[in-house]
């Protein structure tokens, strides 16, 4: 006999949407190309251009975590919004929405299995595995172990924002019936928050926001952890809480 | 029929998009068991129906229950007793039909990976798939995906089947095929499956939903639907047919006699065929033909009570309720 599954209504059908979706991001070996496309984008650059200049110093190990943190996240930010610009619109498009909510999936299921899927893919192979190389690296270049807990820090910080990114996205596929539109507003969302120094009143939002994080990140790599940086990382995980809990919503509403 | 023989149950279902009703005061009852065919013209609202049972659409007002359970409030947990089929079923296409149903099987079931896989085994065996099974969905021919889609509705052994349009992409043979898996669920469980491929409905179904702009008109079992009018008889005599006309005009339990030419007979002659309209069934079932036999001159080549083919009954119930509508 059968044993049914028994989860509550509201993560009804999480468990599959999270294993299709990574099934979908690794099978066949995909996370080997995964793996070679994200440390060629992140981690080779940033060994290559930081490391090897002179002899073996913390400074040139922090140099390297520093350059990773601000130039070897940026592929990724884009990358995030690539990878997840149409996990929902696609699935409008294709139809195969209709298909999989007429089994017992309930909306937030949906959105929650697809977040954890991407989220378990961009912390391992995005971010996670170029991140463990430049710190190893950096450590072969002369960073002493005591700056390790510090960069932990801050790639958790990075990993928040991209899943600041992340929610945004598919929040955003949730509304949009076309992947352009969800692709172009995220964009639009990143790079705005990016620019809120440019105004002289936006600047002041500006510390407390999503966009700090990356500052704040290499700030505490080499050492200095800011005060502000726990609003802004409360902020952002408040902000990524209401993606999600709006996106949930909209999909309950959903109508085929 | 009490509330708990119905499996598929609504009070005035209705849907409307702006201010148009694309579903109108629908009063389904569908009582367990049954094989009901869901018949309608293109744009009568049959899709709209099905997603409405299962969810996938919220009423504008109304409200209905499958298995007892509200549509509305409910939908996660019927689903999980209903199998669905889709018009146009849509897959993963670069899921195998194995790693298909799969990905479906785990909405439903949790524990034993050998059962499942059984479980799995033993659909794609009863679709006929076996051979490609382990094929990427992208490579399926129409009947395939359709085949895969029957599977995966049928994957949780569901006591209810909704399927969507199952056989009108299908050729021939597939269609064949597809009424032959329909007519297997047969005992295991309720199917209800739109259509409008009148001829199938008459083959597999033992009830019939007939909708029209989003109205029923008509529901109940096939068999009582095609006997049609239990009054009317029908009598093939050799000739032109006054003469026993003449006759049967006189007599009190007739009501009227309409005459059409007829098929000629195996030599060739002219028959005429005349329908007989009578006030009491059971003394014409008795006295009819020993009236007309009783005249000598008389050859009878074709007697009985009038029945009608599904596709009568369809279009003078569309095109009625049509012509009542304007």
């Amino acid at each position: 006999m059968l044993a049914r599954t028994s989860a509550k209504n509201w993560l009804r059908g999480f468990y599959p949407i999270f294993r299709k979706e990574l099934f979908r991001r690794l099978r066949n070996k995909r996370w080997i190309l995964s793996l070679v496309v994200w440390m060629s984008l992140s981690a080779v650059p940033t060994i290559s251009l930081a490391g090897g200049n002179s002899s073996p110093s913390v400074s040139q190990g922090l140099g390297m975590l520093s350059l990773f943190l601000w130039l070897g996240t940026t592929p990724m930010w884009i990358g995030t919004i690539v990878i997840s610009q149409g996990a929902i619109v696609e699935e409008k498009l294709t139809q195969t929405l209709l298909w999989i909510f007429s089994k017992p999936l309930s909306g937030s299921a949906f959105v929650l299995g697809k977040f954890a899927a991407y989220a378990l893919f961009i912390a391992v192979m995005m971010l996670g595995i170029p991140a463990l190389a430049v710190g190893i690296f950096a450590v072969i270049y002369g960073l002493t172990v005591n700056y390790l807990l510090g960069y932990i820090s801050s790639v958790l910080m990075i990993y928040l924002l991209l899943l600041f990114i992340l929610s945004l996205t598919l929040m955003l596929g949730t509304f949009f019936q076309k992947i352009s539109s969800v692709t172009a507003i995220a964009f639009m969302v990143y790079i705005g928050g990016a620019s809120l120094n440019v105004n002289r009143y936006l600047r002041l939002i500006e510390p407390y926001s999503f966009a700090a994080l990356q500052r704040y990140a290499v700030q505490t790599a080499a050492g200095s952890f800011p005060m502000q940086a726990y609003f802004a990382i409360g902020v952002t995980l408040l902000l990524i809480i209401l993606f999600l809990f709006i996106a949930s919503w909209k999909m309950e509403r959903y109508e085929f | 029929m009490t509330e708990s023989d119905l499996i598929i149950s609504t009070t005035n279902l209705t849907k409307k998009y702006r201010k148009k009703s694309v579903v109108e005061n629908l009063n389904l009852a569908v009582p367990r068991g049954s094989v009901c065919g869901f018949l309608g013209p293109n744009g009568a609202g049959k899709s709209t129906t099905i997603k409405l049972l299962l969810g996938l659409t919220k009423p504008t007002s109304g409200e209905g229950t499958i298995l007892g359970d509200s549509i509305i409030k409910d939908s996660v947990r019927i689903r999980e007793r209903v199998g669905f089929l889709a018009q146009e079923p849509r897959f993963y296409e670069y899921l195998t039909a194995r790693e298909t149903l799969r990905f479906i099987a785990s909405f439903f079931f949790k524990g034993s990976n050998s059962k499942i896989e059984s479980r799995i085994d033993e659909v794609i065996y009863t679709v006929g798939l076996d051979k490609k099974a382990d094929r990427p969905v992208k490579g399926f021919s129409g009947g395939e995906r359709q085949r895969l889609g029957i599977a995966q509705a049928a994957i949780n052994d569901p006591e209810l089947i909704i399927l969507d349009e199952p056989a009108s992409a299908l050729d021939p043979l597939g269609r064949r095929d597809m009424l032959q898996i329909i007519e297997n669920f047969r005992g295991r469980s309720t199917v209800f499956y739109s259509t409008h491929i009148l001829d199938d409905v008459q083959r597999v179904s033992d009830m019939v939903v007939i909708l029209n702009n989003g109205k029923l008109i008509a529901q109940g079992n096939i068999q009582e639907l095609l006997a049609g009018n239990r009054s009317q008889f029908y009598i093939t005599v050799r000739g032109d047919g006054s003469t026993i006309s003449d006759k049967l005009q006189n007599i009190s339990w007739i009501n009227n006699i309409t005459i059409e030419q007829g098929i000629p007979d195996v030599n060739n002659d002219r028959t005429t065929k005349l329908q007989v309209n009578v006030t009491n069934p059971s003394t014409a079932e008795n006295e009819l033909l020993r009236l007309v036999m009783a005249d000598n001159e008389t050859v009878v080549t074709e007697f009985g009570r009038t029945s009608y083919e599904l596709e009568d009954i369809f279009v003078d119930l569309v095109e009625g309720e049509s012509e009542n509508a304007r």
